[in-house]
């Protein structure tokens, strides 16, 4: 990360080189690498030093053609998925190292002190957290549960297009490595996590900052738009047979409108940071200051994408909550119809109130009234399904275990951040608490109360699912409640200094009284962290201990829906036989009418895809475009476009996409499952 | 709490609009946290005793009562939103204070700088620098826009904020119905100097306001093209300044991009429809020489020459 004098000066420095050092370089010099600032050079090495021990050991343990042909060619829908988490995981640490930073800052620069971070380090630490936590742990995080758990609970045995889900995912990835890249390569943007105009023009951010963002998200951001045309069309075609969409498990459900949200939306980012990217690199004015350029269209288009995103992200926690409480409660969810109404509404309707992001922009009356209204209307679905939640409860059988938990700790908190966000959407308690730490508090509530709780419940849920062994309960409560208390005493001060008139973004504060708000805040902070380090010891402890936590019969919370129904880890294929569907509890009913757990007479040839390696290429492809693009480097991108494009043209000519698994292949791996069945009963 | 402390009618209206949604959204989040609890408890595993009806997944009566509940409430908070938006609308006027009640309001325009804020009373021809006053109890009505960045003008004790934007007016109205000195600040991210971008509001009384602006009268600097010019200049200098006078329209050729010279956005616009001779529209000189990007763009497309020539033709 470089300061302002810092670019001018290389600015200067690059005026200077000769025409071939410009052609092979752009804009990337030496001294484009910040080498003397401590803080970004330990982070560096850091990260360099973790990627090289990681390589060593998979060098070590000879596990380059095992990670090749199992993990990264793979188009198995549930190892893409575990790939979409392990990258979400990553990215929660780095995106809270960045949060620590802040809280830190803020915390030491109270009381009279400057802190440890100058201006321009802070602000890029505020624009990576919002980016990072969003668009690289939040979305991989929810898009990979979709992709481990859509396919299993429709009777499916992959997604549509499985080599689109291995390029959505290697996109997705390429993203968050050049995201990644600009910590220690130029800088990052200094504009906030949304980029207003005309802060991130060129007359503002002459730095590569805003064209790391800008790249970073385009690349990922295809990624995730092919991957919500993959799971709509899995949906919609490839369910088993009988299951109408009315009998499709709620999670699959939200999947679909989140997923339809996707396809519908992110368009609207795709073009709005091209527009931006065009007043950057093609000299344009949409949304510059002069020659007519209107940066409030680009304020409007973006949250047009960025509040169904949102939803994006907290419906299929939604739906998470809704396996769990039914499993937990062993009890039909309550109010099924209702739950796909109240989603579907709740999707429509997230387009309709993107103004409540700026009322204070100056918009009349009406306009201001009738989005704080369409705002408030969708807390009207939203109330029934925590109510519906609550009747599953109701003359249930409530088991504690994690995914309860963490579900009983997400209505608690969701229900006071809805709250504070209807205050919100009333546009005259917003023109005072607009862009105050109010409405930080606000938005963590409901993003870590609502889509982190909910990501890490499906988590404990469904990971004795992918992986045959559940994870280790104790270390987990631990870190739930780490999570709890840590979110309450960091947000608790925000949403008192919010009304004490603080205001977002602010690398010094200077005010004895707030010192101890955010002293507070920090510990806060702290406190989480240590829920996270807990998560991570949660994983490898049980891991370790796998054989103590192995569960053999595929089914260890005693599961309604059609994902229980095949072995812990599933095979391959996933399902032998496609399973007839009669109800949305469909392995309930199944178990309730002595029809699970019956071995068929024979098996069928299965007809599964190859892997591929051309996904992973264009992804990883897809970096030296977006690397060659921030720094001006025309031969590189142009290359690299090149080389996708022959990727993915050549990957046509591939006719050798498919096989049939054999019926005696089949029939050894279903044998095993079911004499492990028969040892589980024992 | 500031917010919570407000010292005019705007923040006292916002103040009690918080305190009622709030109190109205109460009304089904303590129910619901209550029955999380007691039901979690109530049917927990261990209790055998509790009734267990694995089926029940309906109730007319129950979907009907959750559906109501946030439905009703949600229609008297929309009443009151519809009602209170439009009473708060920051450009309808604000009356003056029943102890002077035909008191004229005072006009500030209010422009955001890199990292500052410059106040003009055209009135009283002064501007003053990160420092505005207000007489107690008088309606003040802002004009406000940005040389630079977006930012958002707001003095929490007060009330409503508001973005101020380059090439755009906003407007807003506050009254202060008690002396003091309230904090100011940017509310909206500007960049590096952002932290910094304070000033100070004081309500003072009508003696008070009266000698305040004439310590601005009696200031040493005048705001002059090229006072302002340098005063634009990005700057983390917080300490106020105050400037007896001030140079002509000055907000409005910030407004339209033309404070530091060359053509005027309105001016242009005028110009590319071919409205060169409307009156009011010759306040930046034909002769003199664009500096703008813009302004060029539009003088080399359209030469002021050719545009008379064609209205007198016109009008011949």
């Amino acid at each position: 990360m470089l300061t302002h004098a810092e670019i001018a000066a290389h600015a200067a420095s690059t005026a200077d080189s000769s025409p071939l050092v410009n052609f092979l370089f752009g804009k990337l010099r030496l001294d484009s690498v910040p080498w003397h600032e401590p803080i970004i050079m330990v982070a560096g090495a850091g990260m360099v030093g973790a990627a090289v021990l990681v390589l060593g050991l998979i060098t070590y343990f000879k596990q380059w053609k095992y990670l090749w042909t199992e993990w990264l060619t793979s188009v198995d829908h549930k190892k893409i998925g575990a790939m979409y988490i392990i990258l979400a995981l990553i990215m929660l640490l780095r995106g809270f190292a960045d949060a620590l930073m802040m809280r830190t800052q803020q915390a030491l620069a109270s009381n009279g002190g400057a802190g440890y971070l100058p201006p321009d380090h802070f602000d890029q630490i505020f624009s990576a957290h919002g980016v990072i936590m969003i668009f690289f742990m939040a979305m991989p995080f929810v898009i990979g549960l979709m992709n481990v758990i859509m396919p299993l609970q429709i009777g499916a045995r992959d997604v549509a297009f499985p080599y689109l889900n291995s390029m959505s995912f290697w996109l997705t990835a390429a993203g968050a490595i050049l995201m990644n890249v600009s910590l220690v390569v130029g800088e990052f943007s200094h504009a906030g996590w949304l980029a207003y105009p005309p802060l991130s023009e060129l007359e503002f951010s002459p730095g590569v900052g805003v064209d790391y963002y800008i790249w970073a998200l385009q690349i990922s951001g295809l990624g995730t738009l092919l991957s919500g045309v993959n799971l709509i069309t899995t949906i919609f075609k490839m369910r088993a047979p009988g299951m109408t969409l009315m009998r499709m498990p709620v999670f699959t459900w939200t999947t679909l409108v989140a997923n339809v949200l996707i396809v519908a939306v992110f368009p609207i980012l795709t073009v709005t940071l091209a527009l931006l990217g065009a007043d950057r690199y093609l000299g344009m004015h949409f949304f510059t200051n002069d020659a007519g350029g209107n940066p409030m269209m680009y304020v409007n288009l973006i949250w047009a994408w960025g509040h169904p995103e949102v939803y994006i992200l907290v419906l299929p926690a939604f739906g998470i909550y809704s396996e769990v409480v039914a499993t937990f409660s062993r009890k039909r969810l309550f109010g099924y119809d209702g739950m796909v109404y109240a989603t579907a509404a709740i999707g429509v309707a997230s387009s309709l109130v993107w103004l409540h992001h700026f009322f204070t922009m100056g918009a009349g009356a009406n306009v201001n009234a009738f989005f704080g209204i369409t705002t408030m209307i969708i807390s009207i679905p939203t109330g029934v399904k925590i109510f519906n939640w609550l009747f599953t409860m109701y003359r249930g059988r409530v088991r504690m275990e994690l995914p309860m938990l963490w579900t009983i700790g997400f209505i608690i908190t969701f229900v006071i951040g809805g709250m504070t966000g209807v205050l919100l959407a009333v546009p005259g308690a917003d023109f005072v608490l607009h862009n105050s730490v109010f409405l930080i508090a606000h938005f963590h509530n409901v993003i870590i109360g609502g889509v982190v709780f909910g990501c890490i419940a499906g988590l404990n849920y469904w990971f004795p699912k992918a992986f045959g062994f559940r994870l280790h309960a104790g270390i987990g409560k631990f870190s739930f409640w780490c999570w709890l208390v840590g979110f309450w005493v960091a947000f608790l001060p925000l949403y008192g200094l919010g009304l004490m008139g603080m205001t977002r973004r602010l690398d010094f504060v200077n005010n004895p009284v707030w010192h101890a708000y955010l002293i507070v805040a920090l510990c806060g902070a702290l406190l989480i962290f240590v829920g996270i380090i807990a998560q991570v010891v949660q994983i490898v402890y049980s891991i370790w201990k796998r054989d103590e936590l192995r569960d053999l019969t595929g089914d260890p919370w005693d599961g309604r829906t059609l994902e229980w129904a095949t072995s812990s880890p599933p095979p391959f294929y996933n399902f032998a036989v496609l399973p007839k569907i009669g109800n949305h509890d469909a392995f309930w009913d199944a178990k309730q009418t002595g029809a699970a757990y019956v071995q068929p007479k024979s098996y069928e040839p299965i007809h599964m895809p190859h892997n591929t390696y051309t996904g992973f290429l264009i992804g990883i492809v897809s970096v030296a475009l977006g690397f060659g693009l921030v720094w001006h480097i025309w031969w590189m991108a142009g290359g690299a476009l090149l080389v996708m494009m022959a990727l993915g043209v050549a990957h046509t000519f591939n006719e050798n996409r498919d096989y049939y698994v054999p019926a005696d292949e089949v029939k050894a791996i279903e044998d095993a499952h079911f004499a492990n069945l028969k040892k589980a009963e024992q | 709490m500031v917010v919570m402390d407000p010292k005019g009618p705007i923040g006292v209206q916002e103040k009690d609009l918080i305190i009622l949604a709030t109190l109205l959204m109460l009304i089904p989040v303590v129910p619901v946290i209550f029955m999380t609890f007691w039901f979690a408890w109530r049917y927990r595993a261990s209790n055998q005793k509790s009734t267990y009806a694995p089926d029940f997944e309906h109730s007319n009566r129950i979907e009907a009562v959750v559906w109501a509940i946030p439905t009703l409430i949600i229609i008297v908070l929309g009443a009151v939103t519809w009602v209170s938006t439009h009473e708060l609308d920051p450009r309808a006027p604000l009356a003056p204070h029943e102890s002077v009640p035909h008191v004229k309001p005072v006009e500030v325009e209010v422009v955001s700088l890199d990292w500052k804020w410059l106040f003009i009373y055209p009135e009283y021809n002064i501007a003053t620098v990160n420092e505005m006053a207000m007489p107690v109890g008088t309606p003040v009505h802002f004009k406000l826009t940005s040389a630079t960045v977006m930012n958002s003008f707001f003095i929490p004790q007060l009330g409503s904020q508001i973005y101020t934007m380059t090439g755009m007016e906003t407007q807003l109205a506050l009254r202060a119905d008690h002396a003091g000195v309230y904090d100011g600040i940017s509310a909206n991210y500007s960049g590096h100097g952002f932290a910094g971008m304070k000033f100070q509001a004081l309500a003072l009384d009508d003696a008070g306001f009266k000698a305040w602006v004439a310590k601005a009268q009696s200031a040493q600097a005048t705001l002059d093209a090229a006072a302002y010019a340098d005063l634009a200049k990005p700057g983390m200098e917080f300490k106020p300044a105050y400037y007896a006078a001030v140079e002509p329209d000055l907000f409005h050729k910030v407004l339209n991009n033309c404070a530091e010279g060359g053509l005027c956005t309105d001016e242009s616009h005028n110009m590319a429809m071919m409205k060169a001779l409307a009156p009011g529209a010759d306040q930046c000189k034909p002769g003199e020489a664009p500096k703008s990007k813009t302004a060029k763009a539009v003088a080399a497309a359209v030469p002021p020459q050719s545009i008379l020539q064609t209205s007198v033709a016109d009008k011949s």
